[in-house]
């Protein structure tokens, strides 16, 4: 962010936006001499390099560039007050030496006046001049300062100026791809309020506070200006703000794909992962459940407002989303389930009860789309499944009674045909009777004719009791996926004798 | 028919099936809402059309015994009922030294409401603390300058009311401005909007602002219910002064300095035929300046042309010269922070400016009272409101050209001390644009907003 009189902007029609460095050769070079003259002035007083940014200023003929680089670099510099004593006792010492004698009228009369003050401090009068004002701003000394490469100092001036125009916006829509946790974090701490709606698939965030409602007010520009690194971090994104300049309501858009090359490449800041969850999305994963978890999904709406889940489950076409509660009160839980009353996705709040602020009393949701799940201390996996089942059977129902098969391959898996026909294998399982080529045997489909030769081949080779792996081997020319089940679904019977099928033996179906 | 007032965030938010006047119908809440200052105008309407209310607006911190009577005089006292005429509401006009704070604290005593009291400078946070615990034995809390500390009396900056207003707009019945000209500054009388307090009362010397803002005051806090100036206080309450303008010459070498940076300048504006009328048009050069740099070299030529009038060697030497001539108390006002260090360095002079940290000021103050410092030297921190004792000679050696600010500088030297005449010179380069700025500074108080406006 820097002081409004360094941002330049260019309007056209009802648009406006800030004059960035499009990291041109020229700005390059710029921003290079404004990093050398601070790194090579370590030692020097903070008003002597300004002295040299106002040389810089008038070489490079774009003041406001310069300027606006070196206050970024400036910024994060340290400077150091270098003094041979206090300042304060220095000047105070000369304040009252002067006010006892007359003030000094000539040079001469000032240079006797220091030094009987120094000799008083014990310092000599070149001392005493150097200490006088030492703590003043302009007479610190820089210390260190940080390197930095010329092209992220104009990226970086390029954020500052954006952040630089919208302190003057009245409100701000905008939308992004992640980071959600995050900016929202950020709109609530800097009192922000927000709308939002799903359009094309993206969730569109409106933001602006409270008095906005009475009047245009720029009041929240600051504050708008600050969520907008985190909204960067949320690539793809893309903003547009009303901004009050002179008295016109401009319009200032930003898109990551046109412009984000001329900003910091922020990353989505990683999240504080609880432990708590993240043993929860492996412990669903291990059930092979067919649901697919996703932690920190896409924003969800309840009417104008947001909810970010912390979990998504999918199955086919189905979404479930879950928020865990953490430390919670009973006022703290109404709220929340009252914002979920326009929740149109089934919504799980699974509620720790040992987190309970007071004592428990459990709340009941309107929305037939919101289940709360009480547990103690670790998320119950299986509960959290048979919440999920009932919605995986219905999608499983509507998936076999959609779907018409034409199987081609002489002998195809549930899986393949799953993955095929992009629905899941029990759809599939439930679906086979309908193909009247094949038939299903274990987890695949076989066509009926190759499953006639199969028969005559066993027959030739089970007479009686023989080894399992005979038969098996017989088998072996048809490329059947599980042979063994294949054998005992033709009515021959298999007798184990251990877990070991090489001990097995198998004898002809009983005849009847 | 019922009706639930909350504060929220400088808002005030009615829930329930009345539609009151002020409220505008939030679908972000799905309820009504409406600024904070229209808290009394909204419950006066309830209670008159009988609609029964609950107000959870309002959350004061706990209160503290008072110890201590504020005892006012006459004028003041006068000043004071007519406020309380006023429904507790309004601005006062007094002028400077004329002890504005006592009727504030009056206040506080009378209507024993949570207040909080917003004044333009740390040095005035301090000085009302002081005060609060001196005559009413009031420990106050103070937001600004770091602290944020929040009690049932808080004085805060402008500017940190301006900033945490969302968070302190439901804490006071009782709204405090001092030097309540600088509440009509586009932010600030936003902070004034964003607070609840049904009680409010503006204090200054003088209300009149040059953008006219000031005409909002009877919405933010209430229209003038008393005015008093100098000239019905002269003699009787504060002490009289003697105004003395000096016109010195530049040295022959600022002289042709300053002619060529002018010439420059006024090159420009013949070139491409612009008129300076008034600070717009000097700021649409300004603005011009950001493109064309030969409009920038106009204006940095100008500029220049100015600091050389304004910290001209020769009033160097004037002021030399006084500090020779007698050694009472002085108070010495510049512009440029530069320049009250480079005075501070020659002459020796303690500086007060706005970098000054709040132990030195306060240091410089007390050593100026006890007599061991005769002089400051200042920008503009003590322009307003501060106490400054007993100083009997001011010497202006640069001015902003607002009449407020001469008003209130030669406010600093009307310290009541017996049969004392102040003398405030004023120093003026002669046949400069600084000129024109003395004019400025003479220019008639106008634009008075009354209690009925």
């Amino acid at each position: 962010m820097l002081p409004a009189e360094l941002l330049a902007v260019q309007r056209w029609k009802d648009q406006v936006r800030p004059k960035y460095s499009k990291l041109s050769q020229r700005d390059v070079s710029a921003a290079e001499a404004v990093i050398r003259l601070y790194r090579e002035s370590v030692g020097a007083k903070r008003g002597e390099i300004r002295e040299g940014v106002a040389e810089l200023e008038d070489a490079y003929g774009d003041y406001r560039l310069v300027r606006g680089l070196a206050a970024l670099v400036e910024r994060a510099c340290s400077f150091a007050s270098k003094a041979h004593a206090d300042p304060l006792k220095v000047r105070h010492a000369l304040f009252m030496e002067a006010s006892k004698r007359g003030f000094p009228a000539t040079p001469e009369e000032r240079l006797a006046l220091v030094r009987d003050a120094a000799s008083k401090l014990g310092l000599t009068p070149m001392q005493v001049e150097e200490s006088m004002y030492a703590d003043l701003d302009s007479e610190e000394v820089l210390e260190s300062c940080p390197s930095v490469s010329p092209v992220d100092l104009l990226k970086q001036y390029n954020l500052s100026l954006t952040q630089t125009l919208l302190f003057s916006s009245t409100e701000m829509e905008f939308t992004a791809s992640g980071n959600w946790q995050r900016i929202f974090r950020a709109v609530k701490f800097h009192g922000l309020m927000y709308s939002a709606a799903r359009r094309e698939g993206a969730v569109h965030v409106r933001l602006d506070g409270p008095t906005s409602l009475f009047k245009l007010t720029r009041r929240y520009g600051t504050a708008l200006a600050k969520v907008v690194p985190e909204i960067m971090r949320g690539k793809p994104w893309r903003i547009e703000a009303k901004i009050l300049r002179a008295d016109r309501l401009l319009n200032f858009v930003l898109e990551s794909g046109k412009h984000g090359w001329l900003f910091p490449d922020l990353e989505p800041a990683e999240e504080y992962d609880s432990s708590v969850e993240r043993e929860f999305a492996e412990q669903f994963r291990s059930l092979r459940s067919g649901w697919g978890v996703k932690r920190e999904p896409e924003p969800v709406e309840a009417g104008s407002a947001i909810m970010i889940p912390d979990f998504a489950f999918r199955f086919g076409g189905r979404t479930v989303y879950m928020e865990v509660v953490g430390f919670w009160t009973r006022e703290y839980l109404k709220r929340k389930v009252e914002k979920l009353s326009e929740v149109r996705e089934p919504f799980i709040v699974a509620v720790d009860e040992e987190l309970a602020c007071e004592r428990l009393e459990r709340l009941k949701a309107s929305n037939p789309n919101v289940r709360l799940l009480y547990f103690k201390g670790e998320i119950p996996v299986r509960e959290v499944l048979a919440c999920l089942q009932p919605l995986a059977e219905a999608e499983v129902e509507a998936q076999a009674s959609g779907l018409k098969m034409a199987v081609k391959k002489p002998v195809a898996t549930l899986k393949e045909l799953a993955e095929a026909y992009g629905v899941s294998e029990e759809a599939v399982r439930r679906a086979a009777s309908k193909v009247e080529t094949h038939v299903l045997i274990g987890e695949a489909l076989i066509e009926k004719g190759l499953l006639e030769e199969v028969k005559r081949a066993l027959a030739e080779v089970v007479k009686g009791e023989v080894p399992l792996p005979k038969a098996v081997e017989a088998l072996k020319p048809y490329g059947l996926p599980d042979p063994i089940t294949t054998i005992a679904a033709l009515g021959y019977r298999v007798k184990w004798r251990g877990l070991n099928a090489e001990n097995a033996t198998v004898s002809p179906p009983l005849q009847n | 028919m019922f009706v639930r007032l909350s504060y929220s965030k400088g808002t005030i938010i009615l829930e329930g099936d009345v539609s009151t006047p002020y409220g505008q119908w939030d679908q972000r809440i799905k309820a009504f809402r409406a600024p904070a200052y229209c808290y009394r105008d909204i419950v006066a309407y309830l209670q008159r059309s009988r609609v029964p209310f609950e107000d959870r607006v309002l959350d004061p911190p706990p209160k503290p015994p008072l110890n201590g009577r504020v005892e006012l005089y006459p004028y003041q006292e006068e000043a004071f009922k007519r406020w309380l005429e006023n429904g507790g509401r309004g601005v006062i006009c007094i002028a400077t030294a004329g002890g504005k704070t006592f009727i504030g604290l009056k206040a506080i005593e009378a209507l024993e409401k949570s207040t909080v009291i917003f004044v333009p400078t740390l040095a005035l946070v301090d000085q009302w603390v002081e005060r609060l615990r001196e005559k009413l034995g009031l420990e106050a809390g103070v937001v600004g300058g770091g602290r944020h500390d929040v009690r049932w009396v808080t004085v805060c900056t402008y500017d940190s009311a301006y900033i945490h207003a969302e968070e302190l707009g439901n804490r006071f019945e009782l709204l405090i401005a001092d030097e309540v000209h600088h509440l009509f500054a586009p932010g600030y009388s936003q902070a004034a909007e964003l607070f609840a307090a049904p009680y409010r009362m503006g204090l200054t010397s003088t209300l009149y602002r040059a953008d006219m803002r000031h005409m909002e005051a009877p919405r933010l806090i209430g229209g003038v219910v008393y005015e008093a100036g100098h000239e019905e206080l002269a003699g009787t309450y504060v002490a009289r002064y003697e105004h003395r303008r000096v016109y010195v010459d530049l040295t022959p070498e600022e002289r042709r300095e300053y002619e060529r940076l002018w010439g420059v300048y006024r090159g420009y504006l013949e070139r491409h035929s612009l008129q300076m009328r008034g600070e717009e048009d000097f700021r649409k050069l300004i603005t011009l300046s950001a493109f064309d740099p030969e409009a920038r070299e106009a204006v940095l030529a100008r500029n220049r042309a100015l600091k050389i009038a304004l910290n001209s060697e020769a009033k160097m030497r004037f002021l030399a010269e006084k500090l020779a001539e007698s050694k009472e108390k002085t108070l010495i006002f510049t512009l440029h922070n530069s320049l009250v260090y480079a005075i501070s360095r020659r002459f020796l002079i303690p500086a007060i400016t706005h970098k000054t940290r709040e132990e030195e000021r306060r240091l410089i103050l007390s050593k100026f009272r006890e007599g061991e410092y005769r002089a400051i030297v200042t920008s503009q921190v003590l322009d307003e409101g501060l106490d400054v004792p007993d100083a009997s000679r001011g010497i202006i050696l640069s001015g902003t050209g607002s009449p407020r600010q001469l008003i209130q500088r030669l406010g600093r030297l009307l310290r009541k001390a017996e049969g004392k005449v102040a003398v405030l010179y004023e120093v003026v380069s002669r046949e400069t644009k600084d000129v024109d700025f003395s004019r400025k500074r003479r220019r008639p108080v106008e634009g008075r907003v009354d209690a009925s406006g």
